[in-house]
């Protein structure tokens, strides 16, 4: 029973991871309805950034990190303003061939620096860590603390999107952007500022997967997998559903491990396709 | 003084052209009300003004800036408001974050939260509802208070009437005519002949994407209306 229970919070703790991840898949798509399929490959672009800055001038991931999600930030600014703007319509396909295509780049320019060894980011003693509690059941310190930068972002990031003048403003473009620019909102610029969020969340995902796992240059596209369903299995474009979903799909990997070792990714994409058939529109409604 | 001037203008979506050669002028102040039937260019009219048609030829000043190919938020800025056809309220935002967008501009001036509500009484019980779960009329009066909240210096009104009771209707007018005394020039795309002459203090009549017939709604026969509106040739 208790290995039940640990393998629940391990689970809660995994959710955290993805759903941090899909933060950005789940703005971007909630805000305008742009499926990025390069978001997986940009985390690990992210984790390999950071593990380049310690190996070269020695600065901890830690340290790092700050630098790399504002970076990104700007990164996805211009790169929503100068390319994925221009994919924007009717059709969805343009920007789901861009995206691919952007992935296959980044997969490829560090399959060419790198090479395919694995590697893991060297984040400190807090890997190694962890608190007991009662019933014999450890909880390591760097997941509960992904699951709480997770929350926090995502908390942040709701009450931005409810309260500021800024949130109302992409909210408004979410819902209907010719009608944002009939009040004087700049959809095109709104659509930057979401993908700036995109990419930056994404920047600070990349460190906690490169220093929970060990990473390649293809690991990029199976990140991209679990962040789709946790962002379907929560509700499309509903930031709350997101971390919801992230949990019930890091949950139901653990617990099926548990059970039958090796049945964790299987178990997954079992919860998600079940969520498809009875919740079609995820757990929780979306915004829209 | 004039405070829209179009001339020549030329406009249309893609393949399509909804005006020909068209002129106007409208009035600082003024009360303008675009009459005509169905597809004859009044909608296309005003959102050639906020920049979202195509515009082939001819120009559009607003105190005497030519508009040329700035963008539609820009031209909100500079105190364009279009309240569209439709309302298209944001619709999973609350009533109070449908004006408080609309306030978006930040522009200076009379308009705010409680003004509106002060003026469109009957959607303060509705602020925290979601926009989408509104009535008709309600949906109508959320979104002139959206542009309002922008403080415009003009006010496009596409068919305020359309679908609306008739009392609900007179209130809404009665709103715009405040609006108007208080300096803001306001223009109405209506098809409610009535409503549009008992309005204005211009009537312009649209057909097939040209004026047709213009003057003030006291010294235009009705029948010389009905006759532009229609399309029978005017004497």
């Amino acid at each position: 029973m208790s290995d039940l229970l640990n393998a629940v919070i391990q689970g809660i703790l995994l959710g955290g991871l993805y759903a941090l991840f899909a933060t950005g898949l789940s703005l971007a798509f909630g805000v305008m309805r742009f499926v990025n399929l390069a978001h997986g490959d940009l985390a690990i672009l992210a984790a390999y950034l950071m593990l380049s800055s310690s190996a070269t001038i020695g600065m901890s991931p830690w340290l790092a990190l700050p630098i790399v999600v504002i970076g990104g930030a700007a990164v996805g600014y211009a790169t929503q303003r100068a390319l994925f703007n221009r994919t924007l319509g009717r059709d969805p396909m343009p920007g789901i061939l861009v995206t691919f295509g952007l992935g296959i780049v980044i997969q490829n320019l560090l399959l060419e620096r790198y090479s395919f060894t694995q590697q893991r980011l060297d984040v400190g003693s807090i890997v190694t860590e962890s608190i007991s509690l009662p019933g014999g059941i450890s909880v390591g310190l760097l997941p509960l603390l992904i699951l709480v930068v997770a929350t926090v972002l995502l908390v942040a990031l709701e009450l931005v999107l409810r309260f500021t003048r800024f949130g109302r403003a992409l909210r408004a473009t979410a819902d209907d952007a010719r009608t944002a620019q009939l009040v004087g909102i700049d959809d095109r610029r709104m659509y930057g500022a979401a993908m700036a969020i995109a990419f930056g969340t994404v920047a600070v995902a990349g460190l906690f997967v490169g220093s929970r796992t060990s990473f390649g240059p293809a690991a990029g596209p199976t990140l991209l997998l679990f962040g789709f369903e946790a962002v379907v299995i929560g509700g499309l474009g509903s930031l709350w559903g997101t971390l919801l979903g992230g949990i019930v799909l890091g949950v139901s990997q653990t617990v099926a491990n548990e059970l039958s070792i090796g049945w964790d990714l299987l178990a997954g994409h079992l919860a998600f396709l079940a969520v498809l058939l009875l919740r079609p529109n995820g757990i929780l409604q979306a915004r829209s | 003084m004039s405070h829209i001037s179009i001339e020549g203008l030329n406009a249309g979506y893609g393949q399509f052209q909804a005006l020909f050669d068209l002129d106007l002028e409208v009035l600082a102040g003024s009360r303008t009300a675009i009459i005509g039937a169905n597809g004859a260019g009044k909608s296309t009219l005003l959102r050639s003004i906020v920049g979202q048609v195509d515009i082939r030829s001819g120009s559009i000043r607003i105190d005497g800036r030519d508009l040329g190919a700035s963008r539609t938020h820009r031209r909100a800025g500079a105190g364009v408001a279009l309240v569209p056809e439709g309302r298209h309220l944001f619709a999973t935002l609350t009533v109070r974050d449908n004006l408080l967008v609309g306030a978006h501009t930040r522009r200076p001036g009379p308009w705010n939260l409680d003004a509106v509500l002060d003026t469109f009484p009957l959607i303060r019980p509705l602020v925290g509802r979601r926009a989408d779960g509104l009535s008709g009329g309600e949906k109508q009066a959320v979104a002139i208070g959206r542009a309002l909240m922008s403080n415009p210096n003009v006010l496009l009104l596409d068919e305020v009437s359309l679908g609306l009771a008739p009392v609900i209707v007179g209130d809404l007018y009665a709103a715009i005519a405040d609006v108007a005394d208080a300096g803001t020039t306001v223009v109405v795309v209506e098809q409610d002949i009535i409503q549009a002459t008992a309005f204005a203090d211009v009537v312009h009549c649209l057909l097939e994407g040209r004026v047709v017939l213009s003057g003030p709604p006291g010294e235009l026969e009705l029948d010389d209306i009905r006759n532009a509106y229609f399309g029978v040739a005017v004497s």
